[in-house]
């Protein structure tokens, strides 16, 4: 018999935004998207994670992004340049010109900005030593509007690609140098060039809307080569670090590669050629971008993908499928929040909060073999939709224990409300002091006395509930570093707060006054991490993966530690998604839930570690569903609802309250698999993990320790929104 | 069954049907004119020329007058292009599987040999070196490539330097090992002889011949190699393999970068580049020529070629391009264009796993042409006795369509069954439609009436489902101008259980006055499956076998006359045939066990044998029959006798067979050297293989081999048409002046045949004149003294 019940859940129509435009410097990389929000991701050697978000405005469009000195600027069509602040996670300045801005580039000795604009002007702005930039000059007029725009690294030239031409300018005067005619394969239709590049031999490299891929020599503008590489517009092209190769993409999503060769004739000239060509991407490419070693890419299929460099065919000796991840478009912070005692949870979209109440089972049913499905009695029910003022992004949003309330915060403030289930009222808490600052992250003390915000300015604030006119209780004193995450225990009165360097801090919110010296070790930065119901333990994933556990009491390592680093075995560790979610098993601290996108664990620290050959992930299965097999025991998978008693299964989307979703797959077998292998090794190890569901937005436990939620959204879904792509003709269709 | 005498004398000589796109087609020099040679390997056929196959042709790269071929009897021949004369011939003790050749080395040549060798090495190279040496008359220091194997399967590509002049030992070294496949597609020389290229599964071996060094293996994709193709000038080289992928290989001194182009389905059967090396061009099962412009990445497409291609060259002024197709026709193209079609006897083996000639061999009583199934939906006609192909009538008017896997036959429309009228002013079809699952059949009827303005097949009826189910059988009335009515009748038989009479008559049509064939009436006997129908040869009664019965109707009236049945054999009648001329009284029905003959005239049983029969004709102009049994054992004999005039073994399995009457043309010989029943008809017979086999004796025989040989003169190489007598009556002057110079010769000389060879031989494979004039002058000195 299984040991959980699974209630999957497929309501949740979260819709992520596309990639738009990308920028990398100093082991950072900024990804802005079409709804102008930024996702700032850290790239270190072993692992690379998604750090924190800028969450965008409708008054604000990111067109170009650009890093100076670790500053970062984005330029858009609403004809603004922005500073943002990182710390705060929102714009520091904003500078209008009015012009619309299409590209952005920082000169290499990173003194100053030059932008392409809408009335056909490259304007310079220099860089303020403290924030902001300010109006330098701009060069002469031209008819055309630029589109790309591209420094030398020489900072003397600047190349603009416009509507039917390339332009080569002299910096220091102003003037054009060069201009250049593009080919048009079509009479009468324009030619654009989306994306051009210098190299410092003084060849230009331009992508445009016919899908050539062109080289000039920019001294005497002369068309070197020519590739008619995509079938449709060339709307990103980057260079490797050493220039000897071009990547170009757009809406013929095949991402290919130019390669310098030498030509083998008398002056021994070398030439491009086209190279390998990879088709990853299934909707226009919007951004290209080498990071490291490595060729990321992002368009409006919202997923950033990346593919190893080297394995692209120059230095190995053979054209092997180069290795790639695939970094779906979903926060790091869990966009679901629960509330188990009155079986709701809480879905956060971009500019709205859902209340759902999750479907129920009959009560009487019992007995289920492993992997059966149980049908449902009532399904899922949207209760509440709220959305924000004027289109504001939603940073976080909270819902207490009990679901009696509920709270969410934008870039401006903070606001709470009270729900009384039955009936369904929604009161809005009216005066919450003008002192409690924006939220990063929030959540209600489980004796629903206080909500615990972390602000803006890396502090903690303790806000009393009240129906009417909450209070400020405390502010603790703000740490060096953005705060990144917080734990809250379900009893006990001391949480946990780490930043993002992985100090973890603890704070006593029941009495603020007492101070509690901490001084846990520090590893990496901490993605998750929780407290079990007591709150003595902490348990924390730092971005590689690796796992920790400290005893509160005691300051230090918990009795378990030791254990929990065999567990980080090499397959383990070498998954590229980063846990999203932590959580204790409430009544039993040595049950783990863990979950990234694609997959979740049950980790018991009871059980003996795996080996290190022994499969956590069953790696040979090609197919994605029933492959879990593994060794333990115990996660039913059931696909929708749980084999076992009394789930619900609640994926069934909202308007339609039907039982029985036809996908049910055959549960059954996959259990008896699963059972089988588990008696043939006799001891199974303690680490059980379930890639059924997926990608997943959330996993956790219910108020019933043996049942567990699980919310998928379903990329086909996610695609199935997405405008039309471009066609390609499929042979034998 | 006694085998009678004249068996013993006789033999099977193959007549047709070879395969013309075996190996690639290479362009001579001087490709400039339209009406450039193609050189290949039927310029030299393998029946006199070499004892085996020949496995690669090319040019000598330094006398454009010259062309080599290499075979598996271990020879390499050199041939003169114009006039096809016989150079050299050197032996190797191996069978030789593929040569290169390249202009930058002007001594070398390099072979592809597979053998079984024992010996040291030393001995092995210098063997190879001291034929080389004799072969090309070398300076000193060469270079030889010779490949050999181990095993059967693989060939290494060994590498030797010896100097011969100084008479050093050699030194050899392999350089590939394990090549497979097909050795001509295997490797090349790069176009500015810098390095060799070989395949070996999924892997590129280069060897490069400046360093010497040890060759190099690049993985190249997953996938098995299938062809290769080096850049003319540039260090590029492209694959092809299995999953339709084409590899383009750069910067191979350096590190590597490769292209992959995906377009073919199935996999890409041979790759050529153009000579400047600005196009690549592909081809494989999907019947189009692809003509890939690497640098621009556009690639521009010539579909619908008609059946699956093979191979690929291209000339050397890029005027031309020559395209195999699989159903053993040859294009030519220019820009793109069809220029020529060389076509051989087409096979329809490409489409089936084994043989499929539903139609069987027909033969066209107005031209004597053999008929066959061609291409997908076509009749093909064959005039067997020059082995050229006359015309491919499209029957079914529908595209062939390669799947998107080899294995995977889409849907396809196919001529099963075609009959002629008695004069051939009328051709019956019957095609069928049919999916690889799916049982329901598609039918169709159509009648063809000849054009003698446009001198072809016209369209005159189609009938849409003309039964329930498939139609086995259909045969004309063989027609009488003195018989009232005039109109022609053809009668099909279908698995419905019914035959139809059909006859051309009025069109019931209000609008347009013409005439058409219409149904004339339906029969059927007794709920059983009609196998076969056969007419007499008067045309006045019809016989249609049902099981194990035969029935007599009367076609005119529709009545049933009389029913056959005999209780020697229990099995169903499967085949049934009138005999002709004198034993036209005779019907001769074969089960799968027996051959009975009925007499018509008392309608008893006049004969019947046992013999597991496969295959029954019977000559239309003679009394003949033959039979062919399942050992493929075949049978002459006439209807009213059972002791066969001839009987042979043959070796290969025969599916189908016909006899051709004699023409003038063709009765050079003496009838001496004929088969006596062979007087007035000719036997041929399709092997598996669909080549055509004639059934002949020894002198026979002989003198066809050596008729062969002086074809290669291009005036008796002209077909025997209407226009060729014309062309060369009216032959240009230069001709006239040489048929002058014959006459002259022959009034002054005779009719010796050792001038007449120095004469017709041209001057610059001629030996020096001083060398020859003193056996020119004895020649002329004989005649007087005989005298």
């Amino acid at each position: 018999m299984g040991e959980f019940k699974v209630h999957n859940g497929k309501f949740f129509e979260y819709m992520p935004s596309g990639i738009q435009c990308m920028s990398y410097s100093n082991h950072t990389l900024a990804v802005g998207r079409t709804d102008g929000s930024i996702d700032i991701w850290k790239v270190t050697e072993e692992s690379w994670y998604h750090q924190k978000t800028l969450p965008g405005s409708e008054q604000r469009n990111v067109q170009c992004l650009a890093w100076v000195k670790g500053r970062l600027f984005s330029a858009g069509l609403q004809g603004n340049i922005t500073e943002y602040d990182l710390v705060k996670l929102s714009p520091k300045v904003s500078h209008f010109y009015g012009h619309g801005f299409w590209c952005m580039s920082a000169s290499h000795d990173k003194s100053r900005l030059a932008v392409g604009c809408e009335d056909g002007c490259v304007r310079l702005y220099k860089i303020l030593e403290d924030k902001g930039v300010v109006y330098e000059r701009g060069f002469q007029f031209q008819k055309e509007q630029i589109v790309s725009l591209a420094w030398h690294r020489s900072g003397e030239v600047i190349v603009t690609g416009s509507i039917n031409n390339i332009r080569v300018w002299d910096v220091a005067s102003g003037q054009v140098k060069q201009r250049i005619t593009t080919q048009r394969l079509r009479r009468r239709q324009e030619v654009v060039v989306w994306c051009l590049t210098i190299l410092q031999d003084f060849t230009i490299v331009s992508g445009d809307s016919q899908g050539l891929t062109q080289f000039w020599d920019a001294r005497t503008g002369v068309s070197l080569q020519s590739f008619n590489s995509h079938r449709a517009g060339i709307f990103a092209l980057c260079v490797s670090p050493n220039e000897r190769s071009v990547y170009t993409a757009g809406a013929d999503p095949r991402i290919v590669t130019f390669s310098l060769a030498s030509t083998n004739d008398r002056n021994n000239r070398e030439e491009w050629t086209k190279a390998w060509s990879s088709h990853h991407h299934f909707h226009d490419v919007k951004a290209l971008s080498v990071v490291d070693d490595l060729l990321v890419s992002g368009g409006t299929d919202t997923i950033l993908r990346s593919t190893a460099l080297h394995r692209l065919g120059s230095d190995s000796n053979s054209q092997i499928i180069p290795k790639r991840r695939n970094d779906l478009p979903f926060p790091m912070k869990p966009l679901v929040q629960t509330a188990p005692e009155a079986n709701l949870i809480l879905c956060q979209h971009q500019c709205s909060v859902e209340l759902w109440r999750l479907g129920s089972i009959e009560k009487d049913v019992r007995d289920f073999a492993d992997g059966a499905s149980i049908s449902i009695a009532s399904g899922p029910s949207k209760l509440i939709e709220i959305r924000s003022k004027s289109g504001e992004q939603i940073i976080c949003s909270a819902l207490s224990t009990c679901g009696s309330w509920l709270a969410y915060s934008t870039v401006e403030k903070i606001r709470l409300y009270k729900v009384t289930l039955d009936p369904l009222v929604l009161h809005k808490v009216p005066l919450i002091p003008d002192s409690v600052l924006p939220s990063h992250q929030l959540k209600f003390t489980p004796d629903l006395s206080k909500l615990v915000s972390v602000t803006n300015q890396c502090s903690i604030q303790l806000v009393t509930l009240d129906d009417l006119h909450p209070i400020l209780f405390h502010t603790f004193e703000p740490m060096e570093r953005p705060i990144s995450n917080m734990a809250i225990p379900s009893k006990g009165s001391v949480m946990a707060v780490t930043d993002e360097s992985g100090l973890i801090k603890l704070l006593n919110f029941k009495d603020p006054s007492k101070e509690i010296q901490t001084a846990l070790p520090r590893y990496k930065p901490i993605i998750s991490m929780a407290l079990n119901y007591s709150g003595s333990l902490l348990f924390v994933v730092y971005s590689d993966r690796s796992m920790n556990e400290f005893s509160l009491h005691q300051q230090t390592y918990s009795k378990m530690s030791p254990k929990l680093a065999k567990f980080c075995t090499l397959q383990w560790l070498g998954r590229k998604q980063s846990i999203v979610h932590v959580e204790y098993n409430q009544t039993n601290d040595s049950q783990l839930i863990l979950m990234d996108n694609t997959s979740l664990v049950v980790l018991n620290k009871q059980k003996r570690p795996p080996d290190d050959y022994e499969p956590i992930y069953d790696v040979s299965a090609g197919s994605k569903r029933g492959r879990e097999a593994p060794p333990m025991s115990k996660v039913k998978r059931g696909r929708e609802a749980p084999p076992m008693s009394k789930v619900k299964r609640g994926r069934q989307a909202p308007p339609m309250s039907k039982v029985k979703r036809g996908r049910e797959a055959p549960p059954m077998s996959n259990v008896k698999h699963g059972v089988a292998v588990g008696e043939k090794n006799k001891v199974q190890h303690g680490m059980a993990a379930c890639e059924k569901y997926k990608p997943l937005l959330f996993a956790g436990f219910l108020s019933d320790p043996k049942t567990i939620l699980v919310i998928e959204r379903p990329i086909r879904s996610i695609y199935e929104k997405l405008p039309p792509a471009f066609q390609t003709k499929k042979f034998g269709t | 069954m006694a085998a009678s005498f004249d068996s013993m004398n006789a033999t099977q000589l193959v007549t047709g049907g070879a395969s013309l796109v075996n190996k690639r087609p290479i362009f001579t020099n001087d490709s400039k004119k339209s009406e450039s040679t193609v050189l290949q390997q039927k310029v030299c056929p393998e029946s006199y020329c070499h004892s085996d196959v020949v496995t690669n042709v090319s040019c000598n790269p330094h006398n454009k007058l010259q062309a080599t071929t290499c075979s598996l009897d271990g020879t390499v021949r050199q041939w003169d292009i114009i006039d096809g004369a016989l150079l050299t011939t050197f032996t190797f003790p191996w069978p030789i599987y593929s040569m290169l050749v390249h202009e930058t080395f002007p001594t070398d040549q390099f072979y592809l040999c597979k053998q079984k060798f024992v010996g040291t090495f030393e001995k092995f190279s210098q063997n190879t070196v001291l034929m080389l040496a004799f072969f090309f008359n070398l300076d000193s220091g060469i270079f030889t490539f010779v490949c050999r194997n181990r095993d059967r399967r693989s060939a290494n590509l060994f590498y030797t330097d010896a100097n011969i002049s100084r008479g050093d030992k050699g030194r050899s070294e392999v350089i590939f090992s394990q090549l497979t496949g097909e050795c001509e597609k295997l490797t090349v020389v790069s176009g500015n002889g810098e390095f060799i290229a070989g395949i070996d599964d999924n892997f590129l071996l280069l060897y490069f011949l400046k360093g010497k060094k040890r060759p190099t293996r690049f993985k190249a994709g997953s996938h098995p190699l299938t062809c290769l193709a080096s850049h003319p000038t540039k260090s590029t080289v492209a694959v092809g393999n299995e999953a339709g992928h084409i590899i383009i290989i750069t910067n191979l001194h350096r590190n590597i970068i490769s292209n992959l182009e995906h377009w073919h389905a199935n996999r890409v059967e041979d790759l050529c580049f153009s000579p400047e090396g600005v196009f690549l061009y592909s081809v494989g099962h999907e019947c189009v020529l692809v003509d890939w412009n690497l640098e621009k990445g556009v690639k521009s497409f010539l579909p619908r070629l008609g059946a699956p291609i093979n191979h690929v060259s291209c000339a050397a002024s890029n005027a031309l391009k020559a395209v195999c197709l699989l159903d053993n026709a040859i294009l030519i193209l220019s820009q793109n264009v069809i220029q020529q079609t060389i076509q051989g006897i087409s096979r329809s083996k490409l489409y089936y796993p084994t043989s499929y000639i539903p139609c069987g061999l027909l033969l066209d009583p107005r031209t004597n042409a053999l008929v066959k199934n061609g291409r997908k939906g076509h009749l093909h006609f064959y005039n067997i006795e020059d082995d050229t192909s006359l015309v491919s009538i499209d029957i079914t008017g529908e595209n062939y369509v390669s799947g998107n896997t080899l294995d995977n036959i889409r849907m396809y429309t196919d001529v099963v069954q075609a009959a002629f009228s008695m004069k051939g002013d009328w051709l019956a079809t019957v095609e069928e439609q049919r999916a690889a699952d799916i049982r329901d059949v598609q039918c169709r009827v159509k009648f063809w009436i000849f054009d003698k303005q446009k001198q072809s097949f016209l369209l005159n009826t189609t009938v849409e489902r003309p039964h329930d189910a498939d139609v086995n059988a259909l045969e004309f009335q063989p027609w009488q101008k003195n018989r009232e009515g005039n109109n022609p009748v053809a009668v099909t038989a279908s698995l419905d259980g019914k035959f139809k009479v059909w006859r051309y008559g009025d069109n019931f049509n209000n609008y347009k006055k013409s005439k058409c064939w219409n149904c004339d009436c339906v029969g059927f006997y007794k709920d059983a499956v009609p196998s076969d129908v056969s007419f007499s040869s008067d045309g006045s009664l019809l016989s249609v076998s049902f099981n194990v019965t035969i029935t007599l109707w009367e076609p005119d009236a529709n009545v049933l006359t009389k029913t056959l049945c005999h209780t020697l054999s229990n099995l169903p009648i499967r085949k049934l045939e009138f005999g002709r001329g004198q034993s036209s009284h005779m019907l001769i029905c074969a089960t799968s066990d027996r051959i009975t003959s009925w007499n018509m005239l008392s309608c008893h049983v006049q004969w019947s044998v046992q013999l597991a029969c496969k295959l029954l004709i019977s000559d239309p102009y003679s009394e003949l029959m033959a039979s062919v049994d399942s050992s493929n054992k075949l049978f002459v004999f006439q209807a009213g006798h059972s002791k066969p005039l001839f009987f042979m073994d043959c070796r290969n399995s025969i599916i189908s067979a016909t006899f051709v009457p004699r023409t003038k043309s063709s009765l050079g010989l003496k009838e001496d050297n004929l088969l006596p029943w062979q007087k007035h008809s000719q036997l041929y017979l399709m092997t598996e293989e669909e080549e055509i086999v004639a059934i002949v004796t020894k002198e026979e025989a002989e003198l066809y081999n050596k008729k062969q040989r002086f074809q290669n003169n291009l005036e008796e190489s002209l077909p025997s048409t209407p226009f060729a007598e014309f062309l060369q009556s009216h032959g240009n002057r230069g001709s006239g002046i040489r048929k002058a110079t014959t006459d002259i010769l022959k009034k002054y000389v005779g009719d010796d045949t050792l001038v007449k060879e120095m004469v017709m031989t041209p001057p610059h494979i001629l030996p020096p004149v001083r060398t020859l004039a003193t056996t020119f002058l004895h020649s002329l000195l004989l005649p007087s003294d005989s005298k």
